[in-house]
């Protein structure tokens, strides 16, 4: 993967929750977080793309829990941010940053 | 733990690659759980949501997994199946690139399946699907062969006879229709059940939702009267109330509840909806007759389980040979035994529904063709467009195989797309379709589930769809050589025109078939509403009464009918008034056999003849004319002298000479002839309004033991909406009867001739969405043939040409075009009128007023359609259209 590459807006969400829940983010975790915190309804599908892509990247890692009973026995796949996912987030946090310096109230009226 | 549904479990596991499967459908088992907590049904509705949303990103997951650097959909692969997510993935975004065009093709397709779906949802409850009893395959009805044909009904001694002495037989099972009032309740009202033997519920394994069944110890006289009743009949008299100690009281007599049926259960006749179940033995209480003695009258249905090792030959021996030796025992002539499959009962519904139900489903797919037709023709636009893409392809390497498996993945993407909202429809418009059929006048009840069966045959519809479409919009595309494909660009005006202009001339086809059919059952229902009945229909109103209780004897139901009779004809609105045992128009009515003096019957000539007992007045009341003798009147109200009115068609069949009036008849085989025929009344359409008159007669209402009857009254105009009046005069006259019907006979007409306007009803709708789908076609062609030809017709204006004269020449192309379909579907016309044929009634199957009105009809879409492509074209700027490369 190319190196400085920034995120899409959704992958960066998927990232963040991954990072907020630290130990316990698999795919209902992170997709609760992110629809507590957006508002926005995820699919499962669209939700694991992302995380599959971001996988791809390098920027998270993931493992298969041992199997939980809520799940009817079914193992959760556990995802953890690698350095490079952290990186990647602190990139696009500071290109949005350096883009956002001086935007003015006003001039987000459009026209 | 609450489980997801299992369809939208079924539809992300079918999506998700096997190593995403275990995490994935564990999150949406776990979030289903904790969503279930709060409300079941938003925990559903979210699990759907998820699987529909999910299934997309799914497979293009899935894809990208396995393609691994392959950017290029077209793959030279190692295996059969290798790249085909691929494939369908890149179908998925070139339909999501053309939204217009594929929306369209996608409500072609899920009309057409839709209206199949929903046909064989009516067929599947109908003809295939088997009550829901324990192994209702084994199950055999017991019929007798008679010289006038199948007999339905045998005696209760005849039935224990069968039953004790079989030996291949695991189980002979009695029922019979029953009719009763329920009193107790706040008013009394009419239900409707079975009586059936001891054995019913155990031998045929009745589902139940609480309580017990019937068991052969209720069978018995004596024993304390139970009752089994519905789930639906519980839920509307009784709510939530506890089982324990209810009972019910039918015809004045009470029966304790002990048994509650599955709802799934209504009774043994299909479309009738049993609400009551009793045991035999207790026939006499709620019928005030001791039928189980009379060794005479048959009126038990006798369903046979066999034993697990006995063939159907063997039992069909056995039942021969016994119910022969009963027959000779009592010197009657002997009956050969017919077994037929009673998986689904003994109802006339499927064998009346049949071939309805089967020329609307072949008429049905007649509509599914046209709408593969118009896909093709959308595909041919989009192939058009991709033909540069094919070609790369082509020239690339890939197999011709590969490029139509393409096409084949698109429209497969498209018809199980279309398939899905088809389910859909047809769940939402079954209970529409269901409630236009009837049953003897009154409204069907039958379960039409969308099970296993109905989602095999939509998904066989759709991937039949999908085929003929491909292969439809391969039609072009596979004779040509990559070479021509590049080369040929954009230059040509009239290449690739003509398999378009085919699949337009095959829809126009198909719509003059099923338009010309659909006029066709259209006259045929005009022609029954138009039919003379004989008598003034619209203005004579009809309340059926059936005796409250078993005390109410014959001498009592006669006095209730003359104060019924004083009540109703002293309302203003009403002119005349009299009783019938029965009302016309209501499938049924009863049989008796005649021995006419002085003529001597053929040996298999069925003397047995429909016949009406009613009370002075009936005629005028009913406007019958009396064209010989007299009607009955003060002369006719006792037991003696016998006498009888003859119709017109009884009259021509013994009396040929003319004088019916004083001759003389006998009901019996022995006695004198003393009935002396007093009049001869015109005929009248008595038991079906399609059926022409038979030869029948009218005996003096007094004459007879009867115990409930019709009361004919004949209204003034303005009194037809008024039947509430007479209800209520009617009620007043007592408490020995119950209503249990009131209409008018134009309504009963109308119900009687119910399989027709159903027919009609789905007959019209399958020809207007066939048509319209034919001028989307057609609008669709001539909308590309006009773009194609801009330039063409630019230099036709620039030369000379007047915007009128290019409208014409764009209508005349198109109605040519329309006019080879039309002219190609007459055959088509001709040969699905034949097909109609024995649904039609009045009107020919090669009837020249629906042909052509089918081609006005078909020449008008047509003209619609193409009205606006012709003006585009008379608004061509030549200046513009010329400079276009």
């Amino acid at each position: 993967m190319r190196r400085g590459e920034t995120l899409g807006e959704f992958e960066q969400m998927v990232l963040l929750a991954v990072v907020l829940l630290g130990h316990d983010a698999y795919g209902t975790t992170i997709r609760r977080e992110i629809e507590e915190r957006t508002g926005r309804s995820i699919a499962i599908g669209a939700l694991y793309t992302a995380l599959d892509r971001l996988e791809r990247k390098g920027y998270v890692a993931s493992t298969l829990s041992d199997p939980t009973p809520q799940r009817g026995g079914r193992a959760k796949r556990i995802f953890r941010v690698r350095p490079s996912g952290a990186a990647a987030l602190t990139r696009s946090r500071e290109a949005l940053a350096r883009m956002w310096a001086g935007v003015r109230p006003d001039l987000l009226k459009g026209r | 733990m609450v489980r997801p549904p299992r369809v939208p479990l079924w539809l992300m596991r079918l999506s998700l690659a096997r190593a995403e499967r275990e995490p994935v459908i564990g999150d949406l088992v776990e979030e289903f759980g904790t969503r279930a907590l709060t409300g079941r049904r938003s925990a559903t509705v979210w699990a759907w949501q998820q699987a529909l949303r999910s299934f997309v990103p799914n497979l293009e997951r899935r894809a990208s997994h396995r393609q691994a650097g392959r950017r290029l959909a077209m793959t030279k692969g190692t295996g059969p199946m290798d790249g085909l997510i691929t494939d369908a993935r890149f179908a998925l975004r070139l339909l999501r690139r053309q939204p217009l065009m594929t929306l369209i093709a996608w409500l072609s397709l899920t009309a057409g399946l839709g209206l199949n779906i929903l046909l064989f949802t009516l067929a599947n409850a109908i003809l295939l699907r088997p009550l829901p009893l324990v192994d209702p395959d084994r199950l055999l009805v017991m019929l007798s062969q008679r010289p006038t044909g199948l007999n339905h009904n045998f005696s209760y001694r005849d039935y224990v006879a069968l039953r004790d002495s079989a030996t291949t037989v695991e189980a002979l099972v009695a029922y019979s229709r029953s009719e009763a009032s329920l009193t107790g309740t706040e008013r009394t009202e009419p239900v409707r059940g079975e009586a059936v033997s001891g054995n019913f519920f155990g031998a045929l394994g009745v589902p139940l939702r609480t309580g017990r069944g019937l068991t052969p110890a209720d069978d018995v006289a004596g024993a304390p009267p139970a009752v089994v009743v519905s789930e639906r009949f519980w839920r509307s008299h009784f709510g939530s109330a506890r089982l324990a100690g209810q009972t019910l009281t039918l015809n004045g007599s009470a029966f304790s509840i002990v048994g509650i049926a599955s709802s799934a259960f209504q009774g043994m006749q299909l479309g009738m909806d049993a609400s009551f179940w009793v045991p035999l033995a207790h026939m006499k209480q709620l019928t005030g007759s001791d039928w189980l003695g009379r060794a005479t009258v048959s009126w038990l249905t006798l369903i046979v389980r066999p034993r697990a090792q006995a063939t159907p030959s063997a039992v069909q021996q056995e039942l021969n040979a016994r119910l022969g030796a009963l027959f000779t025992d009592r010197g009657r002539q002997s009956e050969a035994v017919v077994l037929q499959p009673g998986a689904r009962g003994d109802s006339d519904l499927p064998a009346r529904l049949q071939s309805p139900l089967l020329l609307l489903m072949l008429a049905g797919w007649l509509v599914l063709l046209v709408a593969c037709l118009n896909v093709a023709n959308l595909q041919l636009v989009r192939t058009e467009a991709r033909r540069l893409e094919f070609a790369v392809r082509s020239a690339l390497g890939a197999a011709r195989g590969q490029i139509v498996r393409l096409l084949l993945l698109d429209a497969l993407v498209l018809a199980s797309a279309a398939g899905m909202a088809g389910v859909v429809i047809a769940a939402a418009m079954k209970d529409r379709a269901v409630a236009l059929m009837a049953i003897f006048g009154r409204p069907v009840s039958v379960a039409t589930p969308i099970d296993l069966r109905v989602v095999g045959a939509a998904l066989l519809f759709s991937l039949a769809a999908a085929i003929i479409v491909a292969l439809l919009s391969t039609l072009r595309l596979t004779f040509r050589q990559p070479a021509a494909m590049l080369g040929d660009g954009r230059t040509s005006t009239t290449r690739g025109r003509t398999p378009r202009r085919g699949l337009v001339a095959a829809q126009f086809a198909l719509a003059m078939a099923l338009v010309t059919g659909a006029a066709l059952l259209v006259r045929t229902l005009e022609n029954l509403r138009s039919t003379d009945l004989g008598f003034d229909a619209s203005r004579i109103a009809v309340i059926e009464v059936a005796p409250a209780t078993t005390s109410v004897d014959p001498a009592a139901a006669r006095t209730y009918f003359d104060e019924a009779l004083r009540r109703v004809s002293a309302l203003p609105g009403v002119e005349r008034a009299a009783v019938a045992h029965v009302m016309p128009l209501d499938f049924g009515g009863s049989r008796m056999s005649v021995d006419v003096q002085g003529y001597s019957p053929q040996p298999d000539e069925d003397m047995e003849l429909n016949f009406v007992l009613v009370t002075p007045g009936y005629f005028d009341t009913m406007g019958i004319p009396v064209l010989q003798g007299r009607e009955f009147d003060g002369r006719d109200v006792g037991q003696t002298p016998r006498r009888v009115i003859v119709n017109e068609a009884m009259a021509r069949r013994f009396w040929p000479g003319g004088a019916a009036v004083g001759r003389f008849v006998r009901w019996l085989d022995s006695g004198p002839y003393d009935i002396e025929v007093v009049g001869v009344a015109a005929n009248v359409h008595y038991r079906m309004v399609r059926e022409e008159p038979r030869p029948s007669f009218y005996v003096p209402f007094a004459q007879a033991p009867v115990r409930g009857g019709v009361i004919h009254a004949r209204l003034a105009p303005n009194w037809t909406g008024r039947l509430d009046e007479l209800r209520r005069a009617v009620a007043a006259a007592g408490p020995a009867m119950a209503i249990a019907r009131t209409s008018t006979l134009g309504e009963q007409a109308e119900r009687n001739i119910a399989d027709e306007r159903m027919v009609g009803a789905i007959g019209v709708t399958l020809a207007s969405v066939a048509l319209l789908l034919a001028a989307i076609g057609l609008y669709a062609t001539m909308a590309f043939i006009v773009g194609r030809r801009t330039r063409e017709i630019g230099v036709r204006l620039a030369l000379g040409a007047t915007a009128p004269e290019v409208s014409r020449m764009v209508v005349r192309e198109s109605l040519g075009l329309v006019g080879s379909g039309i002219g190609a579907g007459l055959f088509l016309a001709l040969w699905a009128g034949r097909a109609l044929e024995s649904q039609l009634y009045g009107v020919g199957a090669a009837d020249p007023l629906s042909l052509l009105g089918a081609a006005l009809v078909l020449a008008t879409a047509a003209l619609l359609a193409s009205w606006v492509p012709a003006r585009r074209a008379s608004h061509v700027d030549p200046v513009v259209a010329l400079r276009e490369p």
